[in-house]
């Protein structure tokens, strides 16, 4: 058994007792089993978790991340009830630095679950992805969206990337900024 | 101090009613699907975790807290996977008015291969 799938049966163990929201034998007992039948019975392709950890960039991450959130709800909330009628929107491609499905994966929610930007498609090996974004009619609005797309990346390559990663993400940024 | 919990709780769990309103609103009024999406899927999800903050503020029990945090990460992690999901299939089932967009960079026509997708 390697130490994936053994991670996996702690966490998915540990997730059951929070569901019963009770510790007993018979429950952890029950929680191993149930675990170690999904871990087998449905096996999920070999992942490459976070090779680095940067604690304080991944508390930028998550802090960012809900301030965004909560700027964008607000922005899309007055779209959605303001008189006019909405403006267009863009479809726009953005390439990824990263290689790993992980992180991909990563950025892409995040970039979904702000509100404005979706994601349509994502060629993981071509790294690219394709967004839909809200509210864009304006060379401006179209490079702001690139720039939150990238900014996202950034900071999900900071928190997580591998040092060879990270680097590219921060001459990409220096580079916009420039 | 209840009555300050009671306040910051109502505070939140209407902040977080209002946004699911919007997003009703916006379901309705937003011209086409991928739009509609946006206020379907985030404000809302938004609004869901105000709600389940001011929820945990209120209930003030560590088991229903726990609770909580599981609901608001699974939310979290659910949301954008089915909104992606409708938003590629209505691209790819051509629902997406193109002459409407801003700026269109479609994806290949041919979509890549399964497996190299997300």
């Amino acid at each position: 058994m390697n130490k994936t799938r053994f991670l996996a049966i702690i966490t998915l163990t540990i997730l059951w007792l929070l569901l019963w929201a009770d510790v007993t034998r018979i429950l952890v007992a029950g929680g191993l089993i149930v675990a170690t039948l999904i871990v087998f019975l449905f096996p999920f392709p070999a992942l490459n978790l976070a090779p680095v950890v940067r604690p304080l960039r991944l508390i930028a991450l998550v802090a960012v991340f809900l301030w965004d959130m909560f700027l964008a709800s607000l922005q899309v909330a007055w779209l959605a009830i303001r008189p006019q009628r909405l403006p267009s929107a863009a479809l726009i491609e953005v390439p990824l630095i990263t290689g790993s499905d992980m992180l991909q994966v990563l950025t892409a929610e995040l970039i979904c679950l702000v509100p404005g930007s979706l994601l349509i498609e994502l060629d993981s090996e071509g790294k690219r992805m394709w967004l839909h974004v809200m509210n864009v009619s304006s060379p401006q609005s179209l490079a702001e969206a690139r720039k939150m797309a990238h900014d996202q990346e950034y900071r999900v390559l900071a928190a997580l990337g591998s040092q060879d990663e990270y680097d590219q993400a921060l001459a990409r940024r220096e580079a916009a900024q420039a | 101090m209840s009555n300050l919990t009671d306040i910051v709780a109502g505070a939140f769990l209407i902040a977080g009613a209002s946004f699911a309103l919007v997003a009703a609103i916006g379901v309705a009024r937003f011209p086409d699907l991928l739009n509609r999406m946006h206020a379907g899927t985030k404000p809302q999800t938004f609004g869901l975790l105000l709600i389940l903050t001011g929820l945990a503020i209120r209930l003030d029990s560590w088991r229903a807290g726990l609770l909580i945090a599981i609901l608001i990460v699974f939310q979290m992690l659910t949301a954008p996977v089915s909104a992606h999901m409708v938003g590629r299939a209505a691209f790819r089932a051509g629902l997406v008015n193109r002459d409407e967009l801003y700026v269109c960079e479609a994806p290949d026509e041919e979509p890549p291969a399964e497996g190299h997708t997300v």
